[in-house]
């Protein structure tokens, strides 16, 4: 009855067997953590435009991460030497992307103070409910993806129940969108057709004061839900003062909700909200952003090993449109009632994840236009990244993609981190 | 008499035969349930010179070998720091995964199914962070020396599975498995789990450092524990979006 010896020959000594526990000291560092990287980039433009620079990007960065460990402190900035910003002229531009403290007032309850970067929402780079600042000329011009979002100085509570969490968001008003100005990318201004670029930016005044976020948020299972309510300003210039021609900031209310979970072997989205452009209620006031409705449908399932799809459909319906087009002064350039977008994005790791390539494409069915991302990383080392990324833009010119035409891009970076 | 002699040798193999699967169920609990709940500092040396450091924090929320919840927080290497990880490891049905990316504050919900890949970079996969659940394969002991149960395993789906069965080496008085030999269609062994170092934790044996040798993927990965504490009573709502976001200090130190 004794099983015949299958095996290979067995482990001579099954191992090293010892009675210590196991105790080394604490690794983490006295007062802060520190980290950061160096990074050269260079992005150049596919086609030319006679009123920017032959590059989008041409810059050197700094960025320096500390971490405090018993202060629990977090400050992160970035001393970014830039060829194309006219007005550092080469001399430097120091950015604090993060200047916060963490508090935690009671077991349940986290705030963080100061300059900080702030997401919620399920969509992957759209945002309905994220009404937090972006850096839409870093994404565009060809920075990395981390570079969507601008930091804002906010409170954020965090309170933490068993039956629902809420997070509650007390934010400068002056923290708005790094929007494009016509610096680095042309475009075209919606309410009298102007061309923008670099001999004519487009320059706006924020809002002072203070908004205010909420998202209310828990798990059924495995499904998160979560509701939205925004009570502050639009976050990219959503109007202009008759007066000056300057960009001002209306009043905005979001009102929101969405649900994220498995489905279908993946992970399935749906998220809406209600934007109240509270200043122009009717529409009529052409200078000022209509109100909208907007929805957010995505889904993402693994295809193949280490190789991940993600679709997304994206409508945002104007409020009062009718209005909106008999208000609109001569020479503005007319938006549709429905800005619709369908994204499909394409995700490979390889070589044990050391290489990372990622492609996005944007396409709209009703303006036809389109916005493809592309980004293949290398990692020869765990310092080194090697970088190559692409931005096209496709559509006519009064679209919102296709305005960005000459702003298309391909790019290539070093960078190394410490 | 002779019946009786007959029954009384034979018995022993009945035992052994019905406990194969009893010997896989006890060495998954010993290696991925013990203790309750659990804290340990993960190092992980990649061949090609690389290396990931990460704390990690477990809790059962019922028997061995079911639900788990995981939480990893990242520090090393610098551009994955306060990185996070949270899994609800659910046995019977998908698991729940969760990454939070700091440099965008983004809570990403994971879509990949697939557990046999790399984790972060390295010669172990997720499901062998998490645990292959014992209920997956059919398990047969194949030999039993002075110091070890063998099992071969075969899985009961040949899905999201790269190899063709799979020999465990474990060990009589811990439980812990010393090493598994992964074997693919033709027969060949061409991934192999070795434990190196065993230590005893609060009278928990644990695997403090293991290796990983992939040919396939060329080279291995080794993993050291360090800090390892068990029974810490860590509540169930570390294991939610709270910790991705702000990190539980107190119980990653």
């Amino acid at each position: 009855m004794a099983p015949s010896s299958v095996a290979p020959p067995l482990p001579a000594a099954p191992y090293e067997v010892s009675e210590d526990s196991v105790d080394a000291p604490d690794p983490s560092n006295g007062f802060a953590k520190v980290s950061g990287f160096t990074e050269l980039r260079w992005n150049t433009r596919l086609n030319s435009d006679p009123f920017q620079k032959r590059e989008t990007i041409s810059e050197f960065r700094a960025h320096l991460e500390v971490e405090g460990a018993t202060i629990p402190f977090r400050f992160a900035a970035d001393l970014l030497f830039d060829d194309i910003d006219e007005d550092s002229e080469g001399e430097g531009v120091f950015d604090v992307r993060e200047a916060s403290l963490l508090l935690r007032p009671a077991d349940n309850i986290d705030v963080r103070l100061g300059r900080q970067i702030l997401t919620w929402g399920t969509g992957d780079l759209m945002f309905i409910n994220d009404v937090f600042p972006k850096d839409y000329v870093s994404f565009f011009a060809g920075r990395s993806d981390n570079y969507l979002k601008a930091p804002a100085d906010a409170a954020r509570v965090g309170i933490f129940t068993d039956l629902v969490n809420v997070d509650f968001v007390l934010m400068s008003a002056q923290s708005v969108d790094r929007s494009i100005d016509g610096e680095r990318l042309s475009f075209t201004e919606p309410s009298n057709g102007l061309a923008r670029g670099r001999n004519n930016v487009f320059e706006s005044d924020a809002p002072s004061g203070v908004e205010y976020a909420l998202r209310a948020y828990r798990t059924f299972g495995s499904y998160e839900v979560a509701g939205y309510a925004y009570y502050g300003h639009w976050k990219s210039p959503g109007g202009v003062n008759a007066a000056t021609g300057r960009g001002v900031y209306p009043e905005l209310s979001v009102y929101g909700a969405s649900v994220r979970g498995p489905l279908a072997g993946g992970i399935a989205s749906a998220e809406f909200g209600i934007y109240d452009s509270r200043e122009d209620h009717n529409g009529t006031n052409p200078l000022i952003n209509n109100g909208e409705k907007r929805i957010l449908l995505g889904f993402e399932r693994e295809i193949a090993s280490e190789t991940t799809l993600g679709i997304q459909y994206y409508l945002a319906r104007m409020d009062n449109h009718a209005a909106y087009v008999a208000s609109a002064p001569a020479g503005s350039v007319i938006q549709d009632e429905n800005r619709d977008l369908v994204s499909v994005r394409l995700t490979k790791f390889a070589l044990r994840q050391t290489l990372t390539a990622s492609a996005i494409a944007f396409y709209s069915p009703t303006q036809k236009d389109s916005y493809l991302r592309m980004d293949v990383s290398y990692r020869p080392t765990d310092s080194l990244t090697l970088n190559a990324n692409l931005g096209h833009f496709i559509g006519d010119a009064h679209t919102p993609f296709g305005q960005f035409e000459t702003g298309s891009n391909f790019g290539i970076g070093v960078r190394y981190s410490f | 008499m002779i019946r009786l002699l007959a029954f009384l040798l034979f018995l022993p193999s009945l035992v052994f035969a019905q406990s194969a699967n009893e010997i896989a169920a006890r060495s998954s609990a010993a290696h991925y349930y013990a203790g309750g709940d659990g804290r340990s500092n993960l190092t992980m040396k990649i061949s090609g010179n690389r290396s990931r450091e990460m704390v990690i924090l477990r809790k059962n929320l019922g028997q061995a070998n079911g639900n788990q919840n995981m939480y990893v927080h990242f520090s090393r290497p610098a551009d994955v720091n306060n990185t996070a990880f949270l899994v609800w490891k659910k046995p019977k049905s998908k698991d729940d995964r969760w990454i939070y990316l700091p440099a965008l504050d983004a809570v990403r919900r994971i879509a990949a199914s697939d557990e046999r890949t790399s984790f972060v970079g390295s010669h172990f996969f997720y499901e062998d962070m998490s645990g292959r659940s014992p209920f997956e394969d059919k398990h047969a002991l194949i030999e039993t020396t002075n110091d070890l149960f063998v099992l071969e395993s075969t899985p009961k789906s040949k899905r999201g599975v790269e190899f063709a069965k799979y020999r465990t080496y474990i060990h009589k008085g811990t439980f812990l498995p010393t090493k598994v030999d992964y074997y693919d269609r033709g027969g060949q062994i061409y991934r192999t789990y070795e434990a190196l170092k065993v230590s005893t934790v609060q009278g928990v044996p644990t695997v403090v450092k293991a290796r990983m040798s992939d040919k396939t993927m060329g080279g291995s990965t080794t993993i050291s524990l360090a800090r390892v504490r068990y029974g810490l009573g860590l509540p169930k709502n570390v294991f939610t979006e709270r910790s991705l976001r702000a990190a539980p200090t107190e119980h990653l130190r």
